[in-house]
């Protein structure tokens, strides 16, 4: 115990001398201001760039850090353990940056104090709403929106005389029609974690909707849910929704071989997914066969929702040495028109930007229509309700509900067994969990 | 008598030091660390040392994944470890029988994959479950299984793991076997096979009995890695399609502690379990065998 003590009192002391020596440390800082580093992906390393060409004379202070983005929460729990070593800037989806944000991390800085309200006005409303925190913390700053919109393929949709589904009541009318019509031809796919997001989220179900800071409300035996596996079972058992996920080999070839007739899926897949180059994922050739529309709505909603889906911010450190240049550079990253127009590859949640970043799209000859309107509608239904939680829903949905698939059990049938995960999950993370809203 | 032992001591530390140093370093010295935070609490980041007496303990081994994350791990030993043993120890009886190109073609053969690093060979093994681009695949289909989420579920996952696991540590054992085969007398073998003993009952009741201190060398080694596995099962949880949990193993869910949750002190908690386990293991497989008879191997 003394040991201890003596060992306290010695910290103390170093740390009065270091307070008596903190009035040099600034003088000093002002000759030359603490350099900044950032944790990004690799796509983003260009966004650094572009801010270090836009301020050639302070490029120097920057470094950006290409890292697995999924692993900073974990790296950040080091550097708490040792006591340095955190990053100054970092690009993450709201939900692991959150997970920095809580009590026991204690690394993300409430941007509040430093950023004017005006600034947060310019971003999609109910995105910029995933950073900030129940009880009024901004953690982050969006970048950019991954909003859902119903894919077609025109050609097919015209020869086999179908219309775009604007509900997913039609959507399921017209996968009955498919069935009988057009057997082998797909309107969807359900079958790995994405699918929690292009499905259930769509629907309002509630996997984790936040009430306050520490209380959750998880209910997927609700109607929300139940609407949405009974869909999608309903679709697997005739055979129009694969059993797989959008990312399967066997999804792929159906895809490629033009057997895909709709698909609701997120604002990325457009241009990353569907493409239109040599080396895309579905679509090789850029023959304007891809059309977008608006998501469907449930009948009993007054317009099409969706949730995070692959939408990404920019966080700022409390501990860093250069606090201005930190806000500085993030709210550049997430604002500018020479990252967001000019290099990023998805859509900005910053508003100004957006309408210029679309424009880029109409010219793609992948496109049937001119999709650039359709984005911007489509980006302003994030659902107000979808909660940022500090656990990972996605994965519980897979060792669940995909579980189930797998064994040849249904989606609905395995709801009790989701539910009973994400509470599990949620209390383990320190949250009080309600059944009722 | 202290003259002549002496400097042979030195040349045997000598010869132990390098393993020593890096058992200091990697294996004791994070041993302890862990035995310290685990009694730390994580409130706000930084490690308050001893301020959680036995909270991590009580919160590690009651949280509702642990059960069945032991669960699986003790099925997945009861079937890995003899599987382990018995697999390894044939092998390496039917290659020494065999002493001539084909044997030792085969020996190196099954070195291989002991030579690739873990993680590599657990990558490796997920396209080989995975009935659509495995070489394997007419047979996994032929059970029925037509994709990589059907194979890797529910109560075939300890058999699968176990045969990740065989093929990644068999060649290793294979070869240490080979040479405690090969180190028989052959006055031993010679006599035996005049006595009349076929190469079956030459591997039972000559070579086996013979090579037994390995073959706890062996049970200890492979029941201490196979209690902490881990790899595998995280690499399954992320692969695509497949349904395993991120929480499987005990391993994993010390792992989700520190990283998912900040909390390092009950991830020790867990993490001492599995070595306290290991050793426990260890410590009656010796007690109750004569691996530390020196004579045993010169019988």
């Amino acid at each position: 115990m003394k040991r201890v003590l003596t060992a306290g009192m010695t910290a103390v002391c170093i740390s009065g001398a270091a307070l008596a020596v903190a009035p040099a440390a600034v003088v000093l800082g002002q000759d030359e201001p603490a350099p900044i580093v950032a944790w990004v992906d690799e796509v983003r390393i260009p966004a650094i760039e572009a801010w270090q060409a836009a301020h050639p004379d302070r490029a120097h202070l920057v470094t950006a850090e290409a890292v697995d983005i999924l692993q900073i929460p974990a790296r950040i729990a080091l550097a708490n353990n040792a006591g340095s070593g955190w990053p100054d800037i970092v690009f993450n989806g709201a939900n692991l940056i959150a997970m920095t944000a809580t009590e026991r991390n204690d690394w993300a800085l409430d941007l509040r104090p430093h950023v004017s309200q005006e600034l947060l006005d310019g971003f999609e409303e109910h995105v910029i709403g995933e950073c900030i925190r129940p009880d009024g913390r901004v953690i982050c700053l969006s970048n950019d929106i991954a909003q859902s919109v119903t894919y077609y393929n025109q050609p097919l949709m015209d020869s086999f005389g179908y219309e775009v589904p604007t509900t997913w009541e039609e959507l399921a009318a017209l996968g009955e029609r498919v069935a009988v019509e057009h057997p082998g031809y797909l309107i969807g796919a359900f079958g790995d974690a994405l699918s929690l997001d292009m499905y259930f989220w769509p629907g309002r179900c509630a996997t984790g909707q936040l009430q306050d800071e520490t209380t959750v409300y998880i209910n997927v035996l609700a109607p929300e849910c139940v609407r949405v596996a009974q869909w999608v079972d309903r679709m697997q058992e005739i055979g129009v929704v694969a059993k797989v996920g959008t990312f399967d080999p066997l999804f792929i070839d159906a895809a490629n071989q033009d057997r895909l007739l709709v698909l609701t899926a997120p604002s990325w897949f457009g241009e990353f997914v569907f493409g239109g180059t040599p080396d895309s994922v579905y679509y090789q050739t850029a023959t304007g066969q891809l059309g977008v529309a608006l998501p469907p709505r449930w009948e009993g909603d007054e317009q099409p929702y969706f949730g995070g889906q692959g939408g990404a911010s920019w966080a700022v450190s409390r501990h860093t040495q250069n606090l201005d240049l930190a806000v500085e550079v993030a709210t550049w990253l997430a604002t500018a028109d020479e990252y967001h127009v000019d290099l990023a590859p998805t859509y900005p949640a910053y508003k100004a930007p957006a309408e210029r970043w679309v424009a880029k799209t109409s010219g793609n000859p992948l496109y049937a229509n001119d999709p650039a309107p359709i984005y911007i509608e489509a980006a302003a239904f994030e659902d107000p309700l979808f909660g940022i939680v500090t656990y990972d829903t996605a994965s519980i949905f897979s060792t669940t509900v995909i579980a189930a698939l797998n064994e040849g059990r249904t989606v609905e049938s395995a709801l009790p067994a989701f539910q009973e995960a994400l509470v599990q999950a949620a209390q383990i993370a320190g949250y009080q969990v309600v059944t009722t809203p | 008598m202290i003259g002549p032992t002496r400097p042979r001591i030195r040349t045997a530390h000598l010869f132990v030091l390098p393993h020593t140093v890096f058992m200091l370093l990697f294996a004791i010295g994070p041993a302890v660390y862990a035995l310290v935070i685990s009694f730390a609490s994580f409130q706000r980041g930084t490690p308050e040392f001893f301020g959680a007496g036995l909270d991590n303990y009580a919160n590690a081994y009651t949280d509702v994944r642990f059960l069945p994350a032991l669960g699986n791990v003790t099925q997945f030993l009861i079937i890995s470890v003899p599987l382990g043993a018995i697999g390894v120890l044939a092998i390496a009886a039917l290659l020494h029988a065999r002493q001539d190109r084909l044997g030792s073609g085969m020996r190196t053969l099954y070195f291989i994959p002991g030579a690739v690093a873990g993680p590599t060979l657990a990558l490796l093994a997920i396209f080989m479950l995975d009935p659509r681009i495995s070489p394997f695949a007419p047979v996994l289909q032929a059970m029925g299984l037509t994709t990589i989420g059907q194979v890797t579920s529910g109560s075939r996952l300890p058999w699968v793991f176990a045969i990740m696991y065989f093929f990644a540590a068999a060649g290793g054992w294979v070869a240490i076997f080979y040479g405690a085969f090969n180190g028989i007398s052959r006055e031993t073998t010679e006599a035996a096979t005049m006595d009349g003993c076929g190469p079956i009952r030459l591997a039972w009741s000559v070579k086996l009995p013979l090579v037994r201190p390995y073959i706890v060398y062996m049970l200890i080694l492979t029941f201490g890695a196979n209690v902490q596995m881990f790899v595998e099962p995280q690499l399954l949880a992320v692969a695509a399609g497949s349904t395993v949990g991120r929480y499987w193993s005990l391993n994993q869910l010390s792992y989700a502690y520190a990283f998912e949750l900040s909390d390092f002190g009950s991830a020790a908690a867990i993490a001492l379990l599995m070595l306290g386990v290991g050793l426990l293991a260890a410590i009656l497989i010796i007690r109750f065998t004569d691996f530390f008879r020196p004579d045993v191997a010169d019988r």
